[in-house]
C-alpha cells in the first residue's frame, strides 16, 4: 500500500511540475513556421514541391519575380534584353549579389541547376519538361542529344543568355518555376543528392541561408550576412516544422509553439478574426468536373451545358464551407491578367450564368425532358471530406434540377488520379493549380494530344487560338486570344465544367509585420519583423 | 535451447520472406505510382518511370529487389531525396523504439501494480475504481484519448508542448496515450492470474509453513502470476515499437508509424518495404524472446512443444 501511496505522490509532483514549464519559451528574434508538405527536397532541379516553395521565398533568389499585384521585381538580375526575334534572352545578373559563403552568384550557377534538371540520369527531375522551350534541352533529356548542344551559355560572369527554339512571351512568368532558379556550381552536384541537406553544400543567395535540416522534422534558416539587401532582414532565424495532422497544426498555434500555420480546416474561421491572425492565402487553383467526351450522353454539348449551368454554385460552397468558392472560370478565380492590373476574368463577361429553367430546357432539346431516359453517371472524387460534400452538393442539384441520377463513387488518391489518366470515368473532379501565374498554365493543358488532356479535347479553334497567343508579341492581343481560348473551351463547348475555386486559411502571430507577397499570392517572410 | 531457436529464426525468416513477396506484388498492384503527381508531365513521369526499372515486368523487379536485399540493401526512398531506406529506418526508428521502450516499462510496472491492488485489496471502492479506470483504458481508442490529452493538457491548460519529441516535456503526452492501453490489459491480466494464484496449493503450502506474506506475494505468488503477462508481451511491445501512427501523426513524432502511412499514400515503394521487412522482424523477434523468457519462468514450458 505504502507503495502504491509513493506512487500516487511520485505522479501528482510530475504532473505539478509540469505546471511550471509553460511551454511557450522565449524564441527571441525569430519565428517558427509549420508547414504540412515534407515530400521531395530543396533540389530546384529535383523533386521540387511545396518544400521547395516555402524554402526559396526566404532562401533563393530567382531572376525576376512577380508580385501578387503582378509588378515585377528584379532579383538577382538586374536588366533582360530579348533579340528582335524573341528567342535570344539574355540577363545581366547583379553584381553585388552573394551567396551565404561570401561568393558572387554567377551565370554558371542558374546554369547549373537547368543542366542539372535536364541531365538523363537525374531521377528526381519532375520539373525538366518546363526547359522545353530552350533549344536543344528536351533531345538531351531525352537521350538523343548533347548536353553542349543545350543553348544556355554564360557570356561571362554575370550574363546568362538562353536561346529559346521558340518564342515565348511569358518566359518571365516561368521564371518562377523551380529550374530557373540557381544552385551553386560545384556545391549542389547530381552525383551528391542529399548535397541539399548540408548547410556546406546547400548555400543561400536569398535572405537567408539554411542553417541545419533534419529529415522529416524540419530545417532552420539564418540571416544571409552576404545579402544585398541584408539591411532590410529583420529577423535572425527562422524555423520550419512539418506538421501533417490539422488538429496538430491548430493545437500547436495556440500553445504558441509555432508562429504560422497554413491549410487549417475552414471552422477556424468561426473562431479567429484578422486581428487574432486569421489569414486566408488565395490560391491560383481551379477545382472543376471534367466530361469525358466519348462516353454517351455526355458527347452531346447540350447535355455539359445543361449539367454546367444547373448547379447553383453558392448553395453547394455554404455546405462545404468557407474555403470553397464558386466559380464559372476554368483558368484560376485570381489570376492576374498578363496585360492589365485586372483579374483575368474581370476583363470579360462571365463566361455562362447558372440558370436552372435553361438548363432544363436544354436537356429536353437533347432528348431527356424531365432526365427521362438519362442514364445514371458516375462521378468520381478523391476521398476527401471537401470533396464528399462537394460531390454530394452536385448530385442532389443535378437530381432536383435536371432529374438525373449521378452515381458517387469516392476513391483513394491514388487510384483516382490512375482512373482520371486513363480516361477511365464518365465525370470526374479535376483540379489544377497553376505553377506560375499565367492563364497559359491552364489552357495549354487542352491542347490536342496534350498528355495532360484527359478527356481528349480535339478542336482546331481552342489549338489555333492557343497558336495565336503563342504568336502574339503584344500582351494585350496575346490576353485577347486567351481569352478566345477559354470561350471556345468552356462557353462554347464545355468541354471542362469549372465548380469552384479554393482559399487556403492559415493563422500566423499578429505581432509579425512586415509581410510581402508572391505571385501565387502566398505570405512572404523574408522582410518580416516582430512588432513590439 | 539452441536448436529450437535455430528452428524459430528459421520459420521467422520464411514468414519474412513470405511477407516481402506478398507486400511487394501488392505495392505494385496498387494503382499509381511515385511520381504520378497532378502537376508532373506524362512524358517525365514515363522518364522517371523507366529510370528507376519501374516499367520493367514485376517478376523482374521483384528479381532485382531481392539480390539487393541480400547484400542489406534496401534501395532509395523515390520521395525523400538523397535518401536510403536503411538510413530512413536508423533515423526514424530510434523515436518510435524510444517511445514503444518506455510505454512498455510504465505499463508493466504500474499495470503490476495495479493488478496487485486489484487482487489482494478488501476495499471495494479501491477495487471498483481501479477496474473501472481499467475498462475505460481498454475500451477508449488511442485516437480520442490522444485527442483529448492534446487539447485539455496541451491547449486549454497548457500545460505539455504539443509538437515533436524535442524536451523531455514533450515525451509526456504521447507516452500517456501508448500507455494506457498496455497498462490496462496488463492490470486485468495480473489481477486474474495473481488471484488464481493464490489459490494454489503451494501458495497455501508456503503460508502454513509461515513464510514472510512478501516472500509469499512475490517470489511464489507474483512469479507465476506473470506469465501469461510475458506470453502477451512479445506482441505488445512489438505493438509498442513498430509505432503508432495515431499517435505519432497527431503529436508530430518522426518516427515508423507516421512514415509507413506517409509512404503508403505517396507510394513510395521501397519504403514501404523496407518498412515492412523492419516491422516484420521485429515482431518474428519479440515473440521468441517471449516465449524463450516463459520458458525460463516456467520450467513446465517445454521449448521443443
Amino acid at each position: 500500500m505504502k507503495k502504491i501511496l509513493c506512487l500516487i505522490m511520485a505522479l501528482t509532483m510530475l504532473l505539478s511540475m509540469a505546471g511550471c514549464g509553460s511551454s511557450q519559451t522565449d524564441k527571441g528574434n525569430s519565428i517558427v513556421i509549420a508547414t504540412v508538405s515534407s515530400t521531395g527536397g530543396l533540389d530546384p532541379a529535383g523533386f521540387a514541391l511545396d518544400l521547395w516553395t516555402e524554402y526559396s521565398k526566404l532562401c533563393i533568389d530567382g531572376l525576376i519575380s512577380f508580385d501578387d499585384q503582378g509588378n515585377m521585381t528584379y532579383e538577382s538580375a538586374e536588366s533582360y534584353t530579348v533579340s528582335d526575334d524573341g528567342l535570344v534572352w539574355t540577363f545581366n545578373l547583379r553584381k553585388n549579389a552573394k551567396w551565404s559563403d561570401g561568393s558572387s552568384v554567377t551565370a554558371a550557377d542558374f546554369i547549373n541547376t537547368m543542366m542539372r534538371a535536364l541531365d538523363p540520369n537525374n531521377g528526381n527531375a519532375i520539373y525538366s519538361n518546363m526547359l522545353y522551350i530552350i533549344d536543344g534541352a528536351e533531345a538531351y533529356n531525352k537521350g538523343t542529344g548533347k548536353a553542349e548542344d543545350v543553348k544556355l551559355a554564360a557570356k561571362d560572369d554575370f550574363t546568362l543568355e538562353l536561346t529559346l527554339k521558340a518564342p515565348c512571351t511569358y518566359l518571365l512568368k516561368m521564371l518562377s518555376m523551380p529550374v530557373f532558379y540557381p544552385s551553386k556550381a560545384g556545391y549542389a552536384t547530381n552525383e551528391n543528392a542529399s548535397w541539399y541537406k548540408d548547410p556546406a553544400t546547400s548555400l543561400g543567395n536569398g535572405a537567408f541561408c539554411l542553417e541545419s535540416y533534419t529529415e522529416g522534422v524540419g530545417y532552420t534558416i539564418v540571416k544571409n550576412p552576404y545579402y544585398y539587401q541584408a539591411d532590410k532582414v529583420k529577423l535572425d532565424r527562422i524555423e520550419t516544422r512539418f506538421v501533417t495532422d490539422s488538429t496538430a497544426l491548430l493545437s500547436s498555434y495556440k500553445t504558441g509553439e509555432v508562429d504560422v500555420v497554413t491549410g487549417l480546416p475552414s471552422y477556424v474561421t468561426e473562431e479567429y478574426t484578422e486581428e487574432d491572425g486569421l489569414y486566408t492565402w488565395k490560391m491560383l487553383t481551379s477545382k472543376f468536373i471534367l466530361p469525358n467526351l466519348s462516353v454517351k450522353p455526355l458527347d452531346d454539348v447540350r447535355v455539359r451545358e445543361a449539367i454546367a449551368i444547373a448547379l447553383t454554385r453558392a448553395d453547394i460552397c455554404a455546405a462545404i464551407g468557407s474555403d470553397y468558392i464558386p466559380s464559372v472560370n476554368y483558368v484560376a478565380e485570381y489570376m492576374i491578367s498578363p496585360s492589365s492590373s485586372q483579374l483575368f476574368k474581370d476583363e470579360v463577361e462571365p463566361l455562362f450564368v447558372e440558370d436552372a429553367a435553361r438548363a432544363k430546357q436544354l436537356l429536353a432539346d437533347a432528348g431527356y425532358p424531365n432526365g427521362q431516359g438519362f442514364p445514371t453517371l458516375t462521378y468520381k472524387y478523391p476521398n476527401s471530406e471537401k470533396d464528399s460534400l462537394l460531390a454530394q452538393g452536385i448530385q442532389a442539384q443535378l437530381k432536383s434540377v435536371l432529374g438525373i441520377n449521378i452515381e458517387l463513387v469516392g476513391m483513394e488518391d491514388e487510384v483516382y488520379a490512375q482512373d482520371k489518366k486513363d480516361g477511365n470515368y464518365e465525370l470526374i473532379r479535376h483540379s489544377w493549380t497553376a505553377d506560375y501565374n499565367d492563364p497559359i498554365n491552364f489552357l495549354n493543358l487542352y491542347i490536342s494530344g496534350a498528355s495532360s488532356n484527359y478527356n481528349g479535347v480535339k478542336d482546331a479553334a481552342f489549338d489555333q487560338a492557343i497558336a495565336n497567343s503563342d504568336a502574339a508579341t503584344d500582351p494585350a492581343e496575346r490576353t485577347k486570344y486567351l481569352h478566345e481560348a477559354q470561350k471556345i473551351l468552356v462557353s462554347e463547348n464545355f468541354y471542362v465544367i469549372p465548380a469552384v475555386t479554393q482559399v487556403y486559411i492559415g493563422l500566423g502571430n499578429p505581432d509579425i509585420k512586415g509581410i510581402s507577397y508572391c505571385s501565387t499570392g502566398e505570405r512572404m517572410y523574408r522582410f518580416a519583423y516582430i512588432e513590439g | 535451447m539452441a536448436k529450437y531457436i535455430g528452428k524459430r529464426l528459421l520459420m521467422g525468416i520464411i514468414s519474412i520472406f513470405a511477407l516481402i513477396t506478398v507486400t511487394f506484388f501488392l505495392v505494385h498492384l496498387m494503382p499509381g505510382n511515385p511520381f504520378n503527381l497532378e502537376n508532373v508531365n506524362q512524358a517525365v513521369q514515363d522518364r522517371l518511370m523507366s529510370y528507376y526499372g519501374l516499367d520493367r515486368p514485376p517478376h523482374e523487379q521483384f528479381g532485382m529487389y531481392l539480390e539487393k536485399l541480400l547484400q542489406g540493401d534496401l534501395g532509395i526512398s523515390y520521395k525523400k531525396v538523397g535518401m536510403t531506406v536503411n538510413e530512413l529506418i536508423a533515423l526514424k526508428a530510434p523515436a518510435t523504439i524510444q517511445l514503444g521502450v518506455i510505454a512498455y516499462v510504465l505499463a508493466l510496472v504500474l499495470g503490476t501494480a495495479l493488478g496487485i491492488v486489484m487482487a489482494v485489496s478488501k476495499r471495494e471502492v479501491l477495487r471498483g475504481g481501479i477496474m473501472f479506470v481499467t475498462v475505460l483504458g481498454i475500451s477508449i481508442p488511442n485516437y480520442v484519448l490522444a485527442l483529448i490529452l492534446m487539447l485539455v493538457l496541451g491547449v486549454q491548460l497548457d500545460w505539455f508542448p504539443v509538437l515533436g519529441l524535442d524536451t523531455p516535456m514533450h515525451y509526456v503526452l504521447p507516452v500517456i496515450t501508448l500507455t494506457v492501453y498496455p497498462l490496462a490489459q496488463i492490470a486485468k491480466l495480473v489481477r486474474s492470474s495473481y488471484m488464481e494464484a493464490m489459490n494454489q496449493d503451494y501458495v497455501i503450502m508456503a503460508k502454513a509453513k509461515g513464510l514472510k506474506p512478501a516472500r509469499v506475494a512475490f517470489v511464489h505468488v507474483l512469479k507465476n502470476a506473470m506469465i501469461p503477462v510475458i506470453t502477451i508481451s512479445g506482441p505488445m511491445i512489438a505493438f509498442l515499437l513498430t509505432g503508432s501512427f495515431v499517435v505519432e501523426n497527431l503529436f508530430t513524432i518522426p518516427g515508423i508509424g507516421l512514415e509507413f502511412v506517409q509512404a503508403v499514400s505517396n507510394r513510395d515503394y521501397t519504403v514501404i518495404l523496407g518498412l515492412t521487412i523492419f516491422l516484420g522482424m521485429i515482431l518474428v523477434l519479440c515473440n521468441l524472446i517471449s516465449d524463450i523468457i516463459c520458458a525460463l519462468v516456467d520450467p513446465r514450458i517445454k521449448l521443443e512443444d
